[in-house]
């Protein structure tokens, strides 16, 4: 994308950066991230690789740009976005976006979804990929989890299953997440519904290598979201 | 009469009734569990000294033997208790989390402040 074609920053924006062994793609993910402008939260999940030796190198490379946030054990997606939120806020971000951090999204993607936050026109931006561009069994699976998302959660969206997602600090404050792991995700889509926030779709591409398809939403991880969405309903 | 497995029954149910009891003293036993145990001990007590009730309570049921019923009542009781120890888990390891989640902004802190 050329200079002048970026939409200018002009809020506070913190890029909650969720990270689990992920030492050959963190340097890379965020310092095209601080490149661009925007604070990275490095949440490192309990990683047993090098992930925070690499996380601690950046926080002095970028000073105030790039914060280190580490969990002492493996909580799962859910824990390090509730911590990463709670950082950003803690920080006083204005605008708060979860990326992932082992280099399937494309930091260009980000101009798709602060401006909407920035001028206010939604609470919510989700970034969706695009379901055609997918491999078939992968598609299937994320097609089947926006209808279960639906029906647990009672809102259909695109890509239900989106790592990239952007919220304003207030609708941040207003989200009550409680599902640990991938359910997250979902979880998210149901409180837009239930806090009443305005929320808008951008589109999105996604980088598929070997190494990212398998760490994605998988027909094991997607029955443990159905499990744990009944396992809420039941209590 | 009283068979010895009456007996050891009954002897069971008192000393369970007792550490429920206690349990729900130190508090680790929420009200309604422990007025819902109380109930199926004494159950247990009475059916050990009155066999026959089992008979009457199967009718109710419209099962052929007594301990028909009783098993099923277990296997339900069993499920249930599963259900609830699933949820227990459940709950501590949200608190877990939550716990990593507050040391992770503590540890942020404190490097902040060095």
């Amino acid at each position: 994308m050329n200079e002048e074609d970026k939409p200018p920053i002009t809020k506070d924006i913190y890029i909650v950066l969720s990270c689990y062994n992920e030492e050959k793609t963190l340097r890379e993910v965020v310092t095209q991230l601080v490149e661009r402008g925007f604070k990275v939260l490095i949440i490192d999940d309990g990683s047993k690789d090098n992930s925070p030796v690499i996380a601690r190198e950046l926080v002095r490379e970028y000073k105030g740009m790039v914060y280190h946030y580490r969990h002492i054990i493996n909580v799962g997606l859910g824990g390090a976005i509730k911590t990463g939120i709670a950082a950003a806020l803690e920080k006083g971000a204005d605008i708060i976006i979860t990326f992932d951090a082992d280099g399937q999204h494309d930091p260009d993607d980000l101009y798709g979804m602060y401006p909407a936050l920035q001028d206010g026109r939604a609470d919510v931006v989700i970034a969706s990929r695009d379901f055609s561009c997918m491999p078939t069994g992968r598609r299937f699976g994320n097609t089947v989890m926006n209808y279960i998302t639906y029906i647990f959660q009672g809102k259909m969206v695109t890509d239900s299953q989106s790592g990239l997602r952007g919220f304003t600090s207030e609708a941040a404050r207003k989200l009550d997440l409680k599902s640990p792991k991938y359910g997250i995700s979902s979880e998210i889509i149901g409180e837009i519904k239930r806090k009443n926030l305005r929320f808008m779709e951008a589109p999105m591409t996604t980088i598929y290598d070997e190494r990212t398809i398998q760490k994605g939403t998988n027909t094991k991880v997607g029955i443990k979201i159905i499990l744990e969405f009944i396992n809420e309903t039941l209590r | 009469m009283l068979t010895t497995l009456h007996i050891i029954l009954i002897i069971l149910s008192i000393l369970v009734l007792s550490f429920i009891t206690y349990s729900h003293k130190n508090n680790t036993f929420s009200n309604g569990m422990y007025l819902f145990c109380i109930v199926v001990w004494i159950f247990i007590v009475l059916i050990a000294l009155f066999p026959s009730m089992t008979t009457a309570f199967a009718r109710l049921f419209g099962l052929g033997r007594g301990l028909d019923a009783i098993y099923i009542l277990a296997i339900l009781f069993l499920l249930y208790l599963l259900f609830k120890l699933y949820n227990r888990v459940e709950d501590q390891t949200k608190r877990i989390n939550e716990l990593v989640t507050q040391l992770a902004l503590k540890d942020n802190r404190d490097d902040n402040d060095k």
